[in-house]
């Protein structure tokens, strides 16, 4: 039994950054119905951006160089690889402009930083914290906390400022937002902004449990988009719930199975939630209109 | 497939360019031939020899996934899994079995046909975005359990396997009758055999109903179930057939190789084919060949950097010149010119620095699929029929019948009278919400005769005739068809593709057009129903194939003749003038044979001529003896073609009867311009809002 | 206020407006009538920049804003209240009057009184204020008009087009909808209305033009036109 709620414990953390990027993802399908193929890279770039600042600045006071970091690299995605394909009108055209520009960000960083996964100093003690018989790295504590935090902070954003209620009047309704005069393209360069600004939080809060390197974003990207589709990738607070039922299951079935096949009930879930319920557990069903 | 703008009033007989186009690809093929059978006999580096057969393998799949990708419209990446698939399938066999390569080709097909299926399932679901993240997850999915599974797939450390055998002489007691050379060559030449076979198996498909339901499908799925055809079963089709390809390749490239590792199958090798298939040109067999050398000649290319300065050089030349005369001619967008003119030129000074470009291979694969998204989103082949209008693809290739018999082809069901109601609704029900859009509706309609449905927006005819088109299943209600000569028959639960086989066809209010297709095409789909062959019958160009195709092109241009557009059967149904497209959706509905036709405003957006035009054609529908009914907002029209006419308001029906009538009703008067005095009119209904 | 020459639109290959001349004077009413599909919303969307229009110009306080966006159409002081209302269902009503003074908030328009301006639309649909921090997709029909409406006036436009706002309702709330139209007529806020409800429309505006097929059929101040029997014809048909 501890063991189990051991496995849980850790799960949650995993989960947690799960949730971040799939809340990013959430952002930008709210505001423009696309969303960055590339928000792996993002997270990479992220961390490894990080890694370099961190000798200079300390692990705390690059954080928010990061963040300002990820605002600007979602810029140029939405810039240079959404906007002239939704101009255009090419659902394809996002799709492979998005990946593409991930993999240039992905072979820049190799080229830069080195095909080596790199490690990444913890800013906190690497010792467990002893918590009713659960064992859990500080570290953990920190990832859990900062992505709620960051989660918190965009909803506050939102709900509180005028920009942000300009975010969810384009979510809403594109048309009637710009009617209020809100300059909607404006508004998905904003989303993407703040949706790369999360994968890239994500990034250096992660670095320090995993290992730092140019492919460390790929696969965590397509399970936390499992998540936003198990949450809805509408809205909703519904992917941490996402995020926490992926970690977990993740967590256990490295324990139970493999830790080769952890990556696989994400997968599977992404493959089976899509299959049989497009809209997510917590969406609603769209009447087609013709 | 631009066939544009391109001779538009030309005769039905196939044009002399585009005659010529079926030579260029009869002439494109032969070359093929004589280049692959020469090709070893010229250079004999084993290097290249490689180098083609890798091509040739790739070019398999790519022809595959051109067929999901360019002619059913859904972005696949996971066609490196199933190419992983096909790989592993045929070097498992061998590791197991010992079982060679003939074999390893089966089961390459085989399993991967399986996984198509599997595949094919998350696609009926979802389309773009999602599908791309379904079949991404399901290539990392393949590469994981390829991984992992180590006693059948011996994990990380791949399989390796021997020389193929590709004709065991052995067995037949003989002797090998031609030297080591030669049999080096066999496989060479079995590849080469893989890849014509692939090339014409793919042609023929695609030109038969198989391809044009493909098509079909990507451009509109709702009509496309509105025709009976299958949305389903026809995706289902497209991604067996496609990962049968992919599975082909894989288990050729294992023999290949002759060497298989789980990484190899990878996100990047997914990309690279979607690259290659978008810059070759999507729809042709020319693309795939093309774009196929080029993702596997770019790495050798990249490696000599004596060779990239150049063609950065080049490349800086060219997009200065472009750079300039564009920035000179459109004031308005300079933004939009500069940044890809300035990264072209930037190309040169980073080539110069660095001492090898290797490292930077996806990069510049990454910056190809930028350009090629934006400035070449039809790829090179896409591009070249723009320009010359000899290459573009002869669409009445197969079975040239064009000539209409005469009226006598379109379904005449002579004067359909009788008194019992052809189609009945009774109580229909449709509830969003809260919101009845309608609130238990009956409609009656005779045979032979042209019915009206008119109301103030909002009133619920359109969600009537989703209703009775079963793209909506009413929350109550029945709606029972009775044919002559046919038990009646309950339409409602029952689906689109079901309702159009009964009998019952349609238009959309904004056309609904297979866009990419052309005029005949559009009406060939409708004659789907016409079509009993299978894939066999496809792929072999059976007699029973040809046959059918030359019937249904002949009843095609008879239904086109009937709508006056005989002359334009062979122009993209997105380059018609919009009154044409509106008439060809009526031929297309037409060519179902239906008992029952619904127009759902059919004169919108028309110019007078066009609509004079189109009511002269719903008479001689109605006299043919098929039963219209029409939603029209344009007055006149409905006035002066319907027989009877019923008013809808607020999902309720407030009156029915002769146009005149109707039109002088107090009622209808109320609904449409508002009670004349008194806001609060008693004989408003109840509004069916919650 | 508002001067539209020639103005010619449409979706994609169909043109539905070929030509449209009218005039919104300040501090009137006009009204544009006619039948499903004659052309009231596309004219609208024109008008908004929600679809550019292919030809002609339309004058805002003298002010060209054919071909801007619809977002700085709205800054130049042109409010338009959708079709279908279009309010902003995950927001709070508040929150939806608020972004109707955008352009106020983020400096393209002075800024003014916004909190003041919410209380006199609280004021104008009492109802509203009852359900400030209601979500707006929780709202009645009717009440998403009114929010329509209140949102759309926070701008402090110098026009205000509305478009069907009775369009759906119960007749009771067609009523109330139409008695805010007359007290904002009042206050003299220059309005262009289009109304499927012919008869209420022309109770209400000052001048009007009936539309039929995308272009202008004919016109006249409205008291008078309430009685031509030709109004009823453009609707459902028949002789001129």
């Amino acid at each position: 039994m501890t063991i189990f709620l051991q496995l849980v414990a850790s799960g949650v953390a995993v989960g947690m950054i799960y949730a971040a990027i799939a809340f990013g993802y959430q952002l930008t399908f709210a505001t423009s119905k696309t969303l960055n193929f590339g928000q792996g890279e993002a997270l990479a770039l992220g961390a490894l951006f990080g890694l370099t600042l961190a000798p200079f600045t300390g692990y705390w006071l690059m954080i928010p160089l990061v963040l300002v970091f990820g605002f600007a690299l979602g810029a140029v995605v939405e810039r240079l690889g959404v906007r002239p394909a939704v101009k255009i009108k090419s659902e394809y055209g996002w799709i492979m402009a998005t990946i593409a520009l991930g993999i240039i960000f992905r072979n820049l960083a190799e080229n830069i930083w080195g095909r080596d996964d790199l490690k990444f100093p913890s800013p906190l003690p690497e010792e467990a914290l002893q918590l009713g018989g659960i064992r859990m790295l500080p570290m953990e504590l920190l990832i859990i906390a900062g992505a709620l935090l960051m989660m918190l902070a965009v909803e506050i954003f939102n709900r509180k400022s005028i920009w942000g209620k300009a975010v969810i009047a384009t979510s809403n309704d594109i048309d009637a937002a710009g009617l209020m005069g809100i300059n909607t393209k404006r508004v998905i360069t904003l989303s993407y902004s703040i949706s790369a600004m999360t994968a890239a939080f994500a990034g250096v809060l992660v670095a320090p449990v995993t290992l730092t390197g140019a492919t460390m974003g790929a696969v965590l990207a397509l399970k936390a988009f499992a998540v936003a589709i198990i949450g809805g990738l509408e809205s909703g607070l519904g992917v941490i719930v996402g995020g926490l039922i992926l970690g977990i299951a993740e967590t256990l079935t490295g324990f139970y199975i493999s830790t080769g096949y952890k990556d696989v009930p994400g997968l599977i879930l992404l493959l089976v939630v899509l299959s049989i319920r497009p809209v997510g557990l917590f969406g609603k069903a769209v009447i087609k209109k013709v | 497939m631009a066939h544009s703008t391109f001779a538009p009033a030309a005769a039905p007989a196939p044009s002399a360019s585009a005659g010529l186009g079926r030579h260029i690809g009869a002439a494109g093929a032969v070359l093929l031939v004589v280049f692959l059978a020469a090709f070893p006999h010229v250079v004999t580096s084993s290097y290249y020899i490689h180098l083609l057969l890798v091509i040739a393998i790739y070019a398999i799949l790519i022809l595959g996934l051109d067929i999901v990708v360019g002619y059913t419209g859904q972005v696949s990446l996971g066609h490196a899994g199933l190419f992983g698939v096909g790989a592993y399938a045929a070097a498992v066999l061998f590791l197991h079995f010992k079982l060679g390569i003939w074999w390893g080709l089966l089961a390459g097909i085989g399993v991967t046909s399986a996984f198509g299926l599997l595949l094919a399932v998350p696609a009926l679901r979802v389309t773009g975005p999602y599908l791309a993240m379904v079949t991404l997850a399901f290539g990392t999915i393949v590469q994981i359990f390829i991984n992992e599974l180590t006693p059948i797939t011996n994990g990380p450390l791949g399989i390796t396997l021997p020389p193929a055998r590709v004709i065991d002489f052995a067995s037949f007691g003989i002797s090998p009758p031609w030297g080591a050379a030669g049999r080096k060559l066999e496989f060479y030449y079995l590849v080469c055999a893989c890849l014509l076979l692939t090339i014409v198996v793919v042609n023929r498909i695609v030109r038969s109903p198989f391809g044009r339901a493909f098509e079909a499908l990507r451009d509109s799925p709702i009509a496309c179930d509105c025709m009976g055809v299958s949305v389903y079963r026809y995706k289902v089709y497209a991604f067996v057939v496609s990962a049968a390809l992919a599975g082909l390749a894989g288990a050729l490239f294992a023999w290949s190789e002759r060497y298989v590792a789980p990484n190899s199958y990878g996100f990047e090798l997914t990309v690279l084919f979607l690259l290659a298939v978008t810059m070759g040109g999507r729809k042709s067999r020319a693309g795939p060949l093309i774009g196929s050398a080029i993702i596997v000649m770019m790495p050798n290319i990249l490696a000599d950097i004596d060779l990239v300065r150049i063609m950065a050089g080049l490349i800086a030349a060219v997009a200065l010149v472009v750079g300039i005369q564009a920035f000179l001619r459109r004031r308005e967008n300079r933004f939009a010119i500069l940044v890809p003119v300035v990264l072209c030129i930037l190309f040169l000074p980073a080539t110069l620095a660095l001492q090898s470009v290797t490292d930077f291979r996806l990069s510049v694969f990454g910056l190809l699929i930028l350009f090629v998204v934006y400035y070449l989103p039809d790829g090179i082949v896409g591009f070249l029929r723009e320009k010359i209008p000899a290459l573009r693809p002869a669409h009445t290739a197969e079975g040239k019948a064009l000539s209409a018999d005469g009226d006598a082809l379109i379904a005449q069901r002579g004067k359909a009278a009788g008194t019992e109601p052809l189609l009945q609704v009774e109580q229909a029900l449709m509830q969003f919400g809260g919101l009845k859009a309608l609130a238990g509706v009956d409609l009656s309609v005779r045979p032979g005769t042209i019915h009206g449905l008119i109301g103030p927006n909002g009133s619920g005819k359109s969600t009537m005739m989703n209703v009775l088109t079963g793209i909506y299943k009413p929350t109550a209600g029945a709606v029972t068809l009775a044919a002559a000569g046919s038990a009646p028959k309950r339409l409602d639960g029952r689906t689109p593709s079901e309702i159009a086989l009964a009998g019952v066809a349609r238009t959309f209010q904004n056309v609904q057009l297979f866009r990419e297709m052309t005029a005949l095409e559009n009406v060939l789909v409708g004659l789907h129903h016409a079509f009993h062959g299978t894939i066999v019958d496809a792929i072999l160009g059976t007699p029973r194939r040809r046959r059918e195709e030359r019937e249904a092109r002949a009843r095609a241009m008879a239904i086109l003749d009937f709508m006056g557009l005989s002359s334009l059967a062979q122009v993209e149904a997105r380059n018609l003038p919009y009154g044409k497209q509106r008439l060809l959706e009526i031929g297309r509905a037409l060519a179902l044979d239906p008992v029952l036709l619904l127009l759902d405003e059919p004169a919108a957006g028309l110019t007078a001529p066009d609509i004079a035009d189109l009511t002269a054609i719903i008479r001689k529908i109605r006299d043919a003896g098929i039963t219209v009914i029409l939603i029209e907002h344009h007055m006149d029209v409905v006035m002066g073609l319907c027989d009877r006419v019923s008013v809808l308001d607020f999902g309720h029906k407030i009156a029915e009867g002769g146009a005149r009538e109707v039109q002088a009703d107090p009622k209808v008067i109320e609904a449409y311009l508002g009670a004349p005095d008194d806001m609060g009119g008693s004989a408003a209904p109840e509004p069916a809002h919650a | 206020m508002l001067e539209v020459a020639n103005l010619s639109a449409g979706y994609g290959q169909i043109e539905v407006l070929h030509g449209l001349s009218f005039q919104v004077p300040k501090g009137k009413v006009v009204t544009l009538i006619g039948s499903n599909g004659a052309g009231k919303t596309t004219t609208m969307r024109a008008l908004s920049g929600m679809i550019q229009p292919r030809a002609g110009s339309i004058r805002l306080a003298g002010r060209e804003i054919s071909g801007l966006d619809s977002h700085d159409v709205a800054r130049a002081g042109l409010a338009h209240s959708p079709e279908g209302r279009r309010v902003f269902p995950t927001l709070s009503v508040e929150d939806n009057l608020t972004l109707g003074a955008f352009p106020r908030l983020t400096g393209s328009r002075p800024k003014g009184d916004v909190s003041a301006d919410r209380e006199r639309a609280y004021a104008l649909f009492p109802r509203l204020k009852e359900r400030r921090l209601q979500l707006a997709g929780t709202l009645s029909g009717g009440e998403q008009q009114m929010l329509a409406m209140g949102r759309a006036l926070m701008l402090r436009p110098d026009i205000l087009l509305l478009d069907e706002p009775s369009m759906g309702l119960a007749p009771k709330l067609v009523e109330e909808v139409f008695r805010i139209i007359r007290q904002l007529k009042e206050e003299q806020v220059t309005m262009l209305l289009v109304e499927q409800f012919a008869m209420a429309a022309l109770g209400v505006a000052d001048y009007a033009y009936v539309l039929e097929n995308g272009r202008i059929r004919f016109q006249g101040p409205a008291a008078r036109l309430k009685s031509d029997p030709a109004v009823r014809a453009a609707y459902l048909g028949g002789d001129h």
